[in-house]
C-alpha cells in the first residue's frame, strides 16, 4: 500500500501556548487530511520535515510579515523545495487550542491549520462558502468533518484512502469488460454515507488490486452475501466462498469502477470480475422489469419505453484497442519526471512514484499536458531537461512544458534543433547520466544535444553501434535514479552499462514484470534483475523498509557516481 | 518525498492564481478602523514584479480615510500585493472599479486578500453610505462578526449573520452603548432570513 509519509516538526513554538496541547491540535488538524486520503504523517523534530510549522510574530522569515492580532492569521507554502510546505502561524492572534462555544474571543488553531496543511498540500482556496479551503475563518463546529468539496479536492490529487482514483475513470482491470448484454442499468440508488471510519488493512492486503473482492452491497437489503462483519479478514483469492453464487446482471454495475461517484469508501471490496467467467449467460435469466436491459423484441408499441436506444458504455469508453494493457505493451517513450517514473503508450501514460505504480492509470496525457495537439496519437520522446522543463516530442516538433504549461515559442520544429529536414520523428531522448548531456535517438542514428544553445552539435549524427547491444530503433531510453540508462525496446529492456559503453545483459528483461510490478511466469522464484532501486518491487515490500532503502542506495550511488565522474573524461 | 508533492501540486490546476493564508473575517467596519487607507479606484493595469510584489495601477477616485504617511504612499497611484506563487496575493481585474483597504508598509501601499477589497458595484447602499461617513463615527465600537454574544458595551454582535455585514453599522446610540444602527435594509434581510430558517426547519 503506499504510504506518503508527511512530516511535522514545529521549528518555533509558540509564545502563549501549551506546546504539548499544540501539538496534539495540529496532529489532529493533519488527520483530518489522513483520514480522507491515502496520506499519513509522521511527525519528527527536524527542519527536514516537509511541513515545517512555526509561530512567528510580524517580520519573520519570509517576505510576508503578519500584522498582529486580526487579519492575516496563518499562511502556508505550497509543496516545494525549501520552505515549500511551510506554515507559519501569526503569534499575536489569540488562538484557541480547545473551543468550546462561540462566545470566546479567538480563533480556532484547530480550523486555521486544517486550513493551512490544506495548502501546504497543494490545495488552492475555495470558493465554496462552508468549505474548509474557503478563505475566511468561520469558525468550527465541534464534530467536524472534512467538507465534501475539501474532500474531492485532497482526493483528486493523492486518491482517496481506499486505492482508488476519484471516481469516473475506468482502472485496469486484467478480463475483458463483460459482453454489453448485460449492460449496465442506471441504477437511482443512493448509498448513504457512514461516518470516517476506514478498515483498511496494508498489511492484509500487500497487493490490493489482487485482492478477492466481495460486491458492495447497494441499499437494498436482501443480499444473502452481504457481509456483516467488515472488520472480518478478507478471504484470500483462491477460496471464493461463494463459488456457486447466482450472478445477477445488474449487480456489474457494482463491481464496475464507475460505482457511485460520491463513494468514499469501501468496506466490501468489489469483485473482481476473476471469480466469474463473466462471458457466461447469467444463470437466471429473468430480468427485473424495473431494469429493462435489452429491447424486448416482440412488445408491441411500448409507449414508455424509451425511444432513444440504451447507451452502452462501451460506445462512451475508448476503444479497449487503444488503452494499451499495462502488463503487456512496448512503450513509446519512458521519462523520469520530478523523480517519478512516466511511461507513455499510445495516447496514455503511467505515473510510477516510489511507493510504485499509481492506481487509475494509465489515464490520457492531455490529462497532464492539456496543451499537447487534440489529435495527439502518441509521443516520441519525453525527457526532462537540466533546468526541469519537460521535453515533449511529437513527431516532427518538440513541445516543451514548464510544469504543465506550455513555454512561450513552442513547439518548435525539429529542423530548429539542428536536426536534419527528411528527420520524421525522434525514438528517445535522455539525459546521460554519465555526464548530464542530452542525447537524441532516430533510427540508426544518434545526436548529442547542446542545451545552452538548443542545438545538435555539430559533428553529429553518429551511428548507434556506439551503444553496444541495444541495436537501431529503440522505443526510448531513460535514465533512472540511480543515473544508469536503461534502453527500451518492444515489451523488454536492457540496463546500460555506461562505463564499458556496453549493455549489462544481452537479454532483456520484461519491462512489464520490472517497471510494472505486474506478476511474471516466474514471479514467485527468482526476481529476475535485482536493482535495489527496483519501483515495481516496493509495492510488494512494506513500504516504510522500501523507503529508507531506496534513500540509502540513492545515497549510495550519488556517492560513487561523484567519486567516478571525478575520473571520467567526457570522451564521447 | 517533496518531489512527489511538487508533481502533484503541478496538477493542481489553480497554482498559479492561488494563494495561501487564512484571513480572520471581518466587518467592513472593522476593515475601515483598522486600515491605513480606504479608497475607491479603478484598477489600471498589473505590473508583475521582479521578485516579492506585484503592483496594480489604480486611478483613484475618491479617498473616504487615509494616513499622512498613506495619503504619500497613495500618490503614485501604485498598491502593492504579493505576486502570484506566493502568500495572500490578491488578483483584480484590469478595469473594474473597486473599494480597496490596506495598510502602509515601507511608504508604499500594501493590500492583501485579508483586506476588504470589493467592486464597487457590489457594495451595498448601506456600506457605501459607512464608507463615506458612518464606519468612521463607529470607530470607537468593536464588532464581532464570529460571536454570537457580548458582555462589552462597546461592543456589536454579528453572529455570522450576513445581513449585518452587508448592511449593519455600529455606532453608539444615546447611552454610549454600541447597537448596530436601524435600517430598512437591514431589517428587511433579517425579517427574510429570520422567514427562511423558520421554513427550513418545518
Amino acid at each position: 500500500m503506499t504510504n506518503s509519509p508527511v512530516i511535522l516538526s514545529q521549528a518555533r513554538r509558540p509564545s502563549q501556548l501549551d506546546p504539548h496541547i499544540t501539538r496534539s491540535v495540529l496532529a489532529r488538524a493533519l488527520d483530518v487530511w489522513e483520514q480522507a486520503s491515502r496520506l499519513t504523517f509522521t511527525e519528527v523534530n527536524s527542519d527536514d520535515a516537509d511541513i515545517v510549522v512555526s509561530f512567528a510574530k510580524r517580520y519573520h522569515d519570509d517576505a510576508y510579515p503578519f500584522d498582529g492580532r486580526g487579519s492575516i492569521l496563518a499562511h502556508a507554502f505550497f509543496p516545494g523545495t525549501g520552505r515549500g510546505g511551510d506554515a507559519h502561524f501569526d503569534d499575536d492572534e489569540l488562538w484557541l487550542l480547545q473551543p468550546e462555544n462561540d462566545d470566546e474571543e479567538g480563533t480556532s488553531l484547530f480550523a486555521v491549520a486544517a486550513h493551512e496543511f490544506g495548502h501546504s498540500l497543494g490545495l488552492s482556496h475555495s470558493s465554496v462558502k462552508g468549505a474548509l479551503m474557503f478563505p475566511w475563518y468561520q469558525g468550527i463546529q465541534p464534530n467536524f468533518v472534512l467538507p465534501e468539496d475539501d474532500r474531492n479536492g485532497i482526493q483528486q490529487m493523492y486518491g482517496p484512502k481506499v486505492k482508488r482514483t476519484w471516481a469516473k475513470i475506468p482502472y485496469y482491470r486484467p478480463v475483458e469488460t463483460p459482453p454489453p448484454t448485460t449492460t449496465t442499468t442506471t441504477t437511482t440508488t443512493t448509498t448513504t454515507r457512514r461516518p470516517y471510519i476506514y478498515h483498511h488493512h496494508p498489511e492484509r492486503h500487500p497487493n490490493h488490486r489482487y485482492t478477492p473482492q466481495y460486491p458492495r452491497p447497494p441499499s437494498k437489503p436482501y443480499y444473502p452475501d452481504r457481509n456483516p462483519y467488515p472488520d472480518r479478514p478478507h478471504y484470500p483469492e483462491k477460496s471464493n466462498p461463494y463459488p456457486e453464487r447466482p450472478y445477477y446482471p445488474e449487480r456489474r454495475h457494482y463491481n464496475s469502477s464507475e460505482d457511485h461517484p460520491r463513494r468514499t469508501h469501501n468496506h466490501y471490496p468489489r469483485t473482481e470480475s476473476t471469480t466469474h467467467p463473466t462471458t457466461s449467460r447469467p444463470k437466471y435469466p429473468h430480468v427485473r422489469p424495473e431494469y429493462p436491459t435489452h429491447p424486448r423484441q416482440n412488445y408491441p408499441t411500448d409507449a414508455d419505453y424509451p425511444k432513444k436506444k440504451p447507451v452502452f458504455p462501451k460506445t462512451t469508453t475508448p476503444k479497449p484497442s487503444e488503452k494499451p494493457d499495462t502488463c503487456d505493451t512496448s512503450y513509446d517513450a519512458v521519462s523520469l519526471i520530478r523523480g517519478e517514473l512516466f511511461i507513455f503508450k499510445n495516447r496514455y501514460h503511467w505515473r510510477i512514484g516510489a511507493n510504485g505504480r499509481y492506481p487509475g492509470y494509465p489515464l490520457e496525457i492531455s490529462r497532464m499536458w492539456s496543451l499537447l495537439p487534440n489529435n495527439l496519437s502518441h509521443v516520441d520522446a519525453v525527457y526532462e531537461r537540466p533546468d526541469r522543463k519537460i521535453a515533449i516530442f511529437v513527431g516532427r516538433e518538440l513541445y516543451l512544458f514548464d510544469s504543465q504549461y506550455l513555454v512561450l515559442g513552442y513547439p518548435k520544429k525539429l529542423v530548429e534543433l539542428g536536426l536534419p529536414e527528411s528527420l520524421n520523428k525522434l525514438d528517445a531522448a535522455m539525459v546521460w547520466g554519465h555526464n548530464g548531456k542530452t542525447y537524441f535517438y532516430s533510427g540508426s542514428m544518434y545526436w548529442k544535444f547542446d542545451e545552452e544553445i538548443g542545438r545538435v552539435e555539430l559533428d553529429y549524427p553518429r551511428d548507434m553501434s556506439m551503444w553496444k547491444g541495444v541495436g537501431y530503433n529503440v522505443d526510448s531510453v531513460f535514465q533512472w535514479k540511480d543515473g544508469k540508462t536503461y534502453f527500451f525496446k518492444g515489451k523488454g529492456f536492457w540496463k546500460f552499462n555506461d562505463l564499458q559503453m556496453r549493455v549489462e545483459h544481452e537479454k532483456q528483461y520484461s519491462s512489464a514484470q520490472y517497471w510494472m510490478a505486474c506478476p511474471g511466469e516466474r514471479a514467485g522464484r527468482r526476481a529476475p534483475f535485482r536493482a535495489p532501486p527496483a519501483p515495481g518491487s516496493t509495492l510488494r515490500s512494506p513500504s516504510s523498509a522500501a523507503l529508507s532503502t531506496t534513500n540509502l542506495s540513492i545515497c549510495l550511488f550519488s556517492l560513487v557516481a561523484s567519486l567516478l565522474v571525478n575520473n571520467i573524461v567526457n570522451y564521447l | 518525498m517533496l518531489t512527489r508533492l511538487l508533481t502533484i501540486a503541478l496538477v493542481a490546476a489553480s497554482w498559479r492564481t492561488s494563494d495561501a493564508c487564512s484571513c480572520s473575517l471581518e466587518h467592513p467596519q472593522t476593515h475601515f478602523c483598522n486600515s491605513d487607507f480606504v479608497i475607491v479606484g479603478r484598477v489600471q493595469r498589473l505590473f508583475r514584479g521582479k521578485d516579492f510584489y506585484d503592483a496594480y495601477k489604480v486611478k483613484i477616485r475618491s479617498v473616504f480615510k487615509a494616513t499622512p504617511k498613506a495619503a504619500l504612499a497613495l500618490k503614485s497611484g501604485r498598491i502593492l500585493t504579493p505576486s502570484q506563487d506566493s502568500l495572500c496575493g490578491v488578483s483584480l481585474q484590469p478595469r473594474e472599479t473597486y473599494v480597496i483597504t490596506g495598510r502602509v508598509m515601507h511608504l508604499q501601499a500594501h493590500v492583501q486578500l485579508c483586506s476588504y477589497i470589493n467592486k464597487w458595484r457590489e457594495v451595498t447602499p448601506r456600506q457605501r453610505k459607512g464608507f463615506r461617513v458612518l464606519y468612521r463615527q463607529g470607530c470607537t465600537c468593536k464588532v464581532h462578526i464570529n460571536r454570537r454574544s457580548t458582555k462589552s458595551p462597546n461592543t456589536c454582535v454579528a453572529g455570522y449573520d450576513e445581513c449585518y455585514e452587508r448592511h449593519g453599522i455600529c455606532l453608539h446610540d444615546r447611552d454610549r452603548r454600541c447597537r448596530w444602527t436601524r435600517a430598512p435594509a437591514l431589517t428587511r434581510c433579517l425579517q427574510k432570513q429570520y422567514y427562511n430558517n423558520n421554513s427550513t426547519m418545518t
